[in-house]
């Protein structure tokens, strides 16, 4: 096992090289001087000589690329235009907003999607499975933003039940501690502020949440369905177990492997989803820090902030990929 | 005499068939690949006839009817400048479609030529544009877009280029699968011992079999490619105001969405659809060409 995850944290060196590579040259590929875009259009000359010192831009590529390189392993990615503050700061600022929605939305997609996807294995071919294979085809092509301004005109415009944007109602004081409000609420013990983080981090949950839960409802499925067809499970029907058993005991086990494979991947349209939904709901996450700068031409916080997206990414996914092995010791020996 | 029987026999049994037929038998029985083949012709009819079908020029404004709710004249209201949304989401299908087609086929060809490259010839050469491929694959489809589209600028060819760009990775490794799997068997030994140059033998000999993957993943790369349009047109970073595309449309909608939902409504519904008819019928391609995946 250590020996297999040694070897993948090594392969993952290239791979975040190769990040960092990509997001440099985002810089020097942009049209114009890079110091000019680095230090913004309303820069006095001397402000852009001096961010052309810092970044070493008159020297050789490779060495600007190293500069650049030995600059992010220390934390330093540049300064915003926008807000005259540290890249860094700004990013992490975002986080704990992009956090908060992502482990909702997950904790959304997988309350609905695998007891669906149970449901719809071990009664297949009823009209419950044909609803949820109907609902999970619908939900894996359906555009994650217009769900958003749908789901926020019904229930928010119209029925008036939920927020329609935003992260606590106005008014509300509170002092956080991590940044993640539900989470700070709990902490401080006081419930008016976590029903209310609660309340707006409903609607965004499921924008994001849907796309995930109909692949893990389909996954579900089929992965039971798998399971169902072997022989120990009829063995163990044979020797008078209770369907209830043969399903928990039995053969939910066996099938949670490639659900939990799934849950992983599906971190890339958790992302995605992130960035199209922050923007609709108004939440100050990473996703809507890298749409906003993008408009503004903000390449500082892009570059950063697309740099630090991607390097999670591949962080968590192979995380998942060390629990999977963990989790199935045929695949440490592949 | 005898093999006139055998053939009558065998006819009976089980007509003389190929893969192709063999494979549009089985389309034929999926109702949800027939639901999808419905979608993308009625996508494709829309596009191709959006002047004859479109009751009004998608770029007109009548400034008294902005946001006007669907009426007899207008069946599916105004926008909010006051052009016809229904004339907007048929002239849309063409955008929609020709961003959809035109990336996917331009990452075949690319995918496929590195793909086919790098399998075939392995080495160095294979280490280092499979590295490449990984790399790219190691962003979210999205955000390598995004970050194509800074550089490149907003508009919809950049964004056709950013959208082709991001699924290359893809194909190239499907491909480079394929040709290793096939590399080695007796028939490519057979043109290489009649001396048969490399590229006859990459294109003639092995990549046919690479194609069966690569239509099932291009028609569900499309509905992908849709997707990601209209994302990137919704963010305001792909086709320009006033050009017809449903992700702009939507974009364009969403401050007036709450006071007149029927702006975005319908293009939304239009992507929903496309992109649901190029997942329906890639699935049953699958299931079609490749019956050993079928749950």
């Amino acid at each position: 096992m250590i020996r297999y995850i040694i070897r993948r944290l090594l392969l993952l060196i290239p791979v975040l090289l190769g990040i960092s590579i990509i997001t440099f040259a985002l810089m020097r590929l942009i049209p114009g001087d890079p110091a000019r875009i680095m230090a913004g259009e309303r820069a006095t000359e001397e402000q852009v000589q001096r961010v052309r010192e810092a970044w070493g831009l008159n020297k050789p590529i490779t060495e600007q690329y190293l500069i650049y390189l030995g600059k992010v392993v220390r934390g330093d990615l540049g300064r915003s235009l926008k807000r005259n503050e540290d890249v860094i700061t700004e990013i992490r600022w975002a986080l704990p907003t992009t956090l908060e929605l992502a482990f909702s939305a997950m904790f959304v997609a997988c309350l609905f999607g695998i007891p669906a996807g149970i449901l719809a294995a071990y009664r297949r071919n009823s009209w419950w499975d044909l609803t949820v294979m109907t609902a999970s085809l619908v939900g894996i092509s359906m555009p994650v933003f217009w769900l958003g301004l749908l789901l926020i005109y019904l229930f928010a415009l119209r029925l008036g039940w939920l927020p329609p944007s935003g992260r606590l109602s106005i008014g509300i004081e509170f002092q956080p501690i991590t940044g993640m409000y539900m989470l700070d609420a709990l902490l401080r013990g006081n419930m008016t502020v976590f029903v209310d983080a609660v309340k707006h981090m409903i609607l965004p949950a499921f924008t994001v949440g849907t796309i995930p839960m109909a692949v893990i409802a389909r996954m579900t499925r089929s992965s039971l369905l798998e399971v169902l067809r072997q022989d120990y499970v009829r063995t163990a029907r044979a020797k008078g177990l209770s369907e209830q058993l043969v399903l928990t005991r039995h053969a939910l086990k066996n099938a949670f492997l490639p659900i939990i494979t799934v849950i992983g991947l599906q971190l890339g349209s958790l992302m995605v989803g992130a960035i199209l939904t922050e923007t609709i709901y108004s939440l100050p996450g990473i996703g809507r820090l890298i749409i906003d700068r993008i408009l503004s031409r903000d390449y500082p916080v892009v570059q950063g902030a697309v740099l630090f997206f991607a390097s999670t990414f591949v962080i968590i996914n192979l995380l998942v990929d060390i629990s999977y092995a963990y989790l199935d010791p045929r695949i440490r020996y592949q | 005499m005898s093999e006139a029987i055998s053939t009558a026999a065998l006819s009976a049994v089980r007509r003389p068939t190929n893969l192709w037929l063999d494979a549009w038998r089985r389309l034929r029985r999926n109702k949800l690949a027939i639901a999808g083949m419905v979608l993308i012709g009625l996508l494709v009819l829309m596009a191709i006839f959006a002047e004859q079908l479109a009751p009004y020029d998608p770029y007109q404004q009548w400034l008294a009817l902005r946001k006007a709710p669907p009426s007899r004249e207008h069946l599916l209201g105004m926008d909010e400048v006051g052009r016809d949304v229904l004339s907007r989401v048929i002239f849309g299908s063409r955008v929609s479609l020709q961003v959809g087609v035109l990336s996917v086929l331009g990452a075949i060809a690319a995918g496929t030529l590195i793909g086919a490259l790098a399998g075939y010839f392995g080495g160095w050469f294979d280490q280092l544009v499979m590295r490449l491929m990984d790399i790219m694959l190691a962003f979210p489809s999205l955000l390598l877009a995004l970050t194509i589209v800074t550089v490149l600028g907003p508009g919809l060819l950049n964004m056709l280029y950013a959208i082709a760009i991001v699924s290359v990775p893809t194909y190239a490794r499907l491909v480079r699968a394929s040709v290793l799997s096939v590399k080695e068997e007796d028939y490519v030994l057979a043109a290489r011992a009649v001396g048969c140059s490399p590229a006859r033998i990459l294109f003639v000999d092995i990549l046919p079999n690479c194609l069966t993957p690569i239509i099932v993943q291009g028609t569900l790369g499309i509905g992908t490619a849709v997707l990601d349009a209209a994302a990137l047109g919704f963010l305001g970073l792909g086709a320009q105001p006033p050009t017809p595309e449903w992700g702009t449309m939507l974009g364009r909608a969403q401050q007036v969405f709450f006071s007149a939902p029927h702006i975005g409504i319908f293009p939304g519904l239009a992507i929903l659809l496309s992109v649901l008819g190029f997942n329906l019928l890639g699935d049953g391609l699958r299931d079609a060409l490749d019956p050993r995946l079928k749950d």
